[in-house]
């Protein structure tokens, strides 16, 4: 345990590392993430009466679109020179590999969210009136979207159109996580809905438990298929 | 290395590719202490040999067997124990060559990795460049962070593909002393060549493939090595 421990780590220090060298993944990410929100911003400032009404839903497809193009990229350093199978040929568990790459994907997701989630908060005149909501949302959003896309972008690293096959993978499973995501960030922006938080973050947390369970069960036999 | 000794038994192990039959029943039993030289032509099977041993790639039909004494070792010891060297080098090229010998000291579950890797860097001749990143070295610097890789591992069984690629003689040499002293420290080595010196040079032992069939399974040195390509060229063109 205390071995997997350590190998975990190393991999989540190992993929900080290069990313902090790089730059890759937060660069492409948060300029994308920052466009969005520009366009969003030109598209409805018009009634900025309204921003309650569709704020959540700009932040939640911000997040969205932002993601995925950086779980593309996810996998790309282990293809590079086949070094997906540095780890997968060690005696590191297929769990402890995948574990640790969902963590990486969602650390750089949480990075470039903060400066895109604070420049739609000052463009549309939002203000948060339930923040413990709303951080509990992202954070168990963000899991959500790590491991499913993590799983996946692992499947299509060699695929020829992984850009385009990805989103068109996960997006039918992302759904519910972002209906929920919406949902909870409506009443945290104190959006004119009658919504109860507690449920969607127990639906968000199951969510996270049981994709947690069969990601993590799949991936070994996933990668090496 | 004061362990049972490590065997790697491959046991009439096929592989076929859509309907190309890319091994055929191969099976051969390798000790501790050998140092095996797999030779043939392009398209032999050697790569997919080796790398079906590592577990790279799986057999569809047939079975790779690693024991200790006589004990088959789990999944995760046997990946712990075999340690392989591809065309693809497996060492990360925005990681410097220290990094990646500590990050793969770290995953093998090594005691020091730090100061393995330390040792490791000048076994392989790369302590000068030792914080460099790995995408700014020649061909044959990456060479030797990946052979590197399998030292810091403490692989007791290591596969190499090819692994003088990029080499300039020197290095060659060393890469030559290096395999035979792995197989003087107890290690199995098996390694993939396409040169007659260096079968002769290092290995006890020779393997002879030949459209996925392994046709000859001879004694290393000049005899082995001289008799072995014979069989690799078979008088064709």
């Amino acid at each position: 345990m205390k071995d997997e421990i350590r190998r975990y780590l190393a991999i989540v220090g190992k993929d900080l590392r290069v990313e902090f060298r790089t730059r890759e993944i937060l660069y492409t990410t948060t300029l994308f993430a920052l466009l969005l929100v520009v366009i969003f911003a030109f598209a409805f400032l018009s009634d900025q009466s309204k921003s309650r009404i569709y704020g959540p839903g700009i932040v939640w497809v911000t997040v969205l679109f932002a993601t995925t193009v950086g779980q593309n990229r996810l996998f790309d350093r282990e293809r590079e020179n086949d070094c997906l199978w540095s780890l997968l040929l060690s005696p590191a568990a297929p769990s402890t590999v995948f574990l640790a790459k969902a963590t990486a994907q969602v650390a750089f997701a949480l990075l470039m969210q903060v400066p895109t989630i604070v420049l739609i908060l000052v463009f549309f005149d939002l203000q948060i009136t339930d923040p413990l909501s709303f951080v509990a949302s992202l954070a168990l959003g963000n899991v959500a979207l790590g491991l499913i896309g993590t799983l996946f972008a692992a499947m299509l690293m060699n695929a020829r159109m992984k850009e385009v096959l990805l989103p068109l993978v996960t997006y039918p499973v992302f759904v519910p996580v972002v209906i929920a995501g919406v949902k909870v960030t409506a009443v945290a922006v104190g959006a004119p809905v009658v919504e109860d938080v507690d449920t969607w973050l127990r639906f968000l947390a199951g969510f996270d438990m049981i994709f947690g369970v069969v990601t993590v069960a799949l991936f070994g036999r996933m990668v090496r298929a | 290395m004061n362990d049972a000794p490590l065997r790697l038994d491959c046991e009439g192990v096929a592989r076929v590719y859509g309907r190309r039959h890319v091994l055929r029943d191969v099976s051969f039993t390798a000790g501790a202490g050998e140092v095996v030289a797999v030779v043939g032509r392009n398209g032999a099977g050697k790569s997919t040999l080796l790398s079906i041993l590592a577990g790279r790639r799986q057999a569809d039909r047939g079975r790779v067997v690693v024991t200790e004494g006589d004990r088959p070792a789990g999944a995760a010891k046997a990946r712990s124990w075999l340690g392989f060297l591809p065309h693809d080098l497996l060492v990360y090229p925005d990681l410097s060559a220290r990094e990646n010998l500590v990050f793969t000291g770290v995953l093998h579950g090594q005691a020091r990795p730090v100061e393995r890797a330390v040792e490791v860097l000048a076994a392989v001749g790369l302590t000068a460049d030792a914080d460099r990143t790995v995408r700014t070295f020649s061909r044959g610097m990456q060479q030797r962070t990946a052979i590197g890789r399998l030292m810091a591992s403490g692989a007791r069984a290591w596969l190499l593909d090819e692994p003088s690629t990029g080499l300039d003689e020197f290095g060659r040499r060393w890469l030559l002393g290096l395999l035979a002293d792995q197989g003087r420290a107890g290690r199995i080595v098996l390694f993939s060549t396409h040169h007659p010196s260096e079968v002769e040079s290092a290995a006890t032992r020779v393997l002879v493939l030949d459209g996925g069939r392994l046709v000859a399974d001879l004694p290393g040195g000049a005899g082995g090595a001289s008799a072995a390509f014979a069989r690799v060229d078979g008088g064709r063109p």
